[in-house]
């Protein structure tokens, strides 16, 4: 009789221990291919999420000795006027965006103004002048602009400054009631020269400051005047003006590196006054949770990896010293002890396949619920719920807001067959929904192959250390032992 | 000739008593064997020694003129010798077609039915049958395995004198219908009776009657 017989035998006559072996396995494997295929759809999920947000490189001007255009001036009352007569212009701008793969960018400079209107003042007093003065923020685009993008403001009445506009100006709604003015009329701002601007746009602050928060007149959001590039030339009159700062937002941050590095390549800027730095902190709080999840999921692979052999191999070492009768009388009949360890070892992998087989069934389930448990549970500190989903800011700042919500079930009835009901994680980035990147977990062809291996490797250790003992001693001894 | 020797055999449990020493012996096909001795006089270890469970400590063992180190224990053990014991030692999840299957060489069932059980016993699950019939499976296996030499521990310590009695008879009948060479340790004058040679094992030595 060959060892596959005799191993098929014991399997199937001794019911009782192979189907606590069979649980013992399916238990193992349900885990370690949820664990597995978590982690997997955690990675895709990141990457989705990375697309999503996209990633975003800053060129701002080099505020410091080693830049030859930077200046600073006294104004003679105390104060530094800190300058560069080489900003960002539009020209640099159009240079760097020929580079492909560049999303949009947002360019600003704020630079403080004087204006005849009524203002809101800060609650931080400062010297002299500064308490009349305002921000005046050129911007390319209003709508690009942070403060719209993040949802801190939103265009109420008129129209953006898209960067066809000359002597226009975006005002706060607080500022237009105060000065009853509309859309249409003209304000006063003076800089080093004093210019006419009209009012295009009128703006309604949504996300308000803080009312314990420290703020001078000249930030507070009410106060903020948005004009455009030439309202800023008319300001300076014949110095040079530009973009302090100019944000690109590119498709795909890990693209992020060689972006940067072709744009300092670009030898029309002259790079001496100017530096750029990546911004990927937006990512990175999106995707905290995904990664906590997917290193949990490496934590308990390798603690149910552990605890399965350990506990493998204690049973496993328990059923050899009971079977050693059995041992005694194989080696008796002249089988050899490879073949009994070969008989053996084919018992705990059939039972193996047979548990790997159904875990490939239950796993889908696991895998959802803890991937739904463990989101719900991290995110749980921030979360504003509605009935069909839950959204969580993760990052809520004065320029930027993320939110990464969860979906409920009822919005994954698209998902294929194969794939669980794991929530859906959208990434929301300045207030706007910018894509959606769905952790589809789904146990693939190599997932089950990764728990083969796994599991092998869990079996032969296990059956290793138990048949060592038995295996060592004489045929004359084990039937000693049998008597 | 001499299918088995044994050649100045020695062996000791401990140092400085040897439970046999310089056991020469031979033995032949086609003849029951019947070792009689006290209980520690060294039966179950000779027996044992002939089976290839354990090694000499010195001197050698021959099986048809060659040692039987130089073939491998195992080997000597599935090719040359098929062991009978006391408590009958059969896989408790298997029924005696699988028993006697598990180093058959011949029809398992056609022994079985041959040595006494119905078709129906032999398909039952061996834990199931009577001592009696478990030791005719246990002897099933050991003939299955056409080894020239069959050696039994005790083979009726566990059964009533009738059965007993049968037992004997089917093991003195194989060794002579079979041209088997049967070796069986005994304290039963009765299943010596019934031996062509009956040998006494006594102060680690062997003597003929």
């Amino acid at each position: 009789m060959g060892t596959y017989k005799r191993a098929y035998l014991y399997v199937t006559r001794k019911k009782g221990k192979s189907i606590l072996l069979f649980f013992i396995f399916l238990i193992m494997a349900t885990f370690v291919l949820a664990g597995l295929s978590i982690q997997k759809a955690s990675q895709a999920a990141q990457k989705k999420l990375r697309e999503a947000i996209g990633g975003k490189f800053c060129v701002s001007v080099e505020l410091s000795e080693s830049n030859p255009y930077f200046r600073i001036e006294d104004d003679g009352e105390g104060a530094l006027d800190l300058y560069t007569e080489l900003p960002v212009t539009q020209d640099m701008i159009d240079a760097i965006m020929e580079i492909s793969g560049i999303e949009k960018y947002d360019a600003s400079a704020q630079t403080l103004v004087s204006t005849s209107l009524t203002i809101f003042p800060g609650n931080v007093p400062l010297k002299g002048d500064l308490n009349n003065k305002v921000y005046a923020r050129t911007v390319a685009s209003t709508e690009n602009s942070s403060f719209f993008q993040s949802g801190v403001m939103e265009l109420k009445e008129g129209n953006h400054i898209t960067g066809n506009e000359r002597n226009a100006a975006v005002i706060s709604k607080d500022i237009a009631d105060q000065n009853n003015l509309k859309i249409g009329d003209t304000i006063s701002l003076k800089g080093d020269e004093e210019t006419e601007v009209q009012v295009i746009g009128i703006y309604e602050i949504l996300k308000p400051d803080s009312l314990f928060e420290s703020i001078v007149t000249y930030e507070k959001l009410e106060n903020q005047i948005f004009i455009d590039i030439d309202t800023l030339q008319n300001l300076f009159g014949d110095m040079p003006v530009g973009f302090y700062e100019v944000v690109f937002t590119v498709n795909d941050p890990a693209q992020l590196d060689s972006m940067m590095s072709a744009v300092k390549g670009l030898s029309a800027i002259d790079w001496r006054a100017f530096a750029v730095a990546a911004d990927n902190q937006t990512y990175l709080d999106a995707a905290a949770p995904l990664q906590k999840l997917q290193a949990l999921m490496s934590s308990i692979i390798w603690v149910i990896v552990l605890v399965s052999t350990v506990i493998l191999s204690l049973i496993l070492a328990m059923w050899g010293r009971s079977r050693i009768h059995e041992t005694g009388i194989l080696l008796s009949v002249g089988i050899g002890k490879t073949e009994i360890i070969g008989q053996y070892l084919t018992e705990v992998l059939m039972i193996a396949v047979v548990a790997f087989s159904c875990a490939y069934f239950t796993s889908s389930a696991v895998a959802g619920q803890i991937t739904d448990g463990f989101l719900q549970q991290d995110i749980s500190v921030n979360e504003e719920q509605t009935d069909d989903d839950i959204v969580v800011y993760v990052k809520e700042g004065y320029g930027e807001d993320i939110a990464v919500s969860i979906k409920e079930d009822s919005a994954l009835s698209d998902v294929p067959s194969g794939q669980n009901t794991a929530p859906e994680v959208e990434a929301s980035i300045d207030g706007a929904e910018v894509d959606t990147a769905q952790i589809g977990v789904a146990i693939d062809f190599y997932n089950v192959l990764q728990l083969c291996f796994i599991g092998i490797a869990v079996i032969i250790v296990s059956m290793g250390g138990s048949s060592l003992a038995v295996m060592r001693l004489k045929p004359y001894e084990i039937l000693s032992k049998m008597s | 000739m001499a299918v088995l020797e044994m050649k100045e055999i020695c062996y000791a449990y401990e140092e400085g008593r040897p439970i046999l020493s310089n056991v020469n012996m031979e033995f032949e096909t086609g003849k029951m064997y019947a070792i009689l001795g006290p209980s520690g006089s060294g039966k179950t270890t000779l027996l044992s020694l002939i089976g290839g469970l354990d090694i000499p400590q010195k001197g050698e063992i021959l099986f048809e003129g060659e040692n039987i180190s130089q073939c491998g224990l195992a080997c000597h053990r599935r090719n040359h010798v098929a062991l009978i014991f006391q408590s009958y030692n059969l896989i408790d999840y298997m029924t005696p077609v699988e028993n006697v299957a598990l180093t058959a060489r011949q029809d398992a069932l056609a022994l079985l039915l041959r040595l006494g059980l119905t078709a129906e016993e032999a398909k039952r699950n061996v834990m199931k049958l009577s001592g009696g019939q478990q030791q005719r499976v246990a002897i099933a296996r050991a003939l299955a395995s056409d080894t020239p030499v069959i050696l039994a521990d005790e083979p009726t310590g566990n059964l009533d004198e009738d059965t007993a009695g049968e037992i004997a008879g089917i093991l003195k009948e194989s060794a002579h219908e079979l041209n088997k060479c049967m070796i069986v340790v005994t304290h039963s004058n009765e299943l010596a009776a019934k031996a062509d040679v009956v040998l006494y094992l006594k102060c680690g030595s062997i003597h003929t009657a």
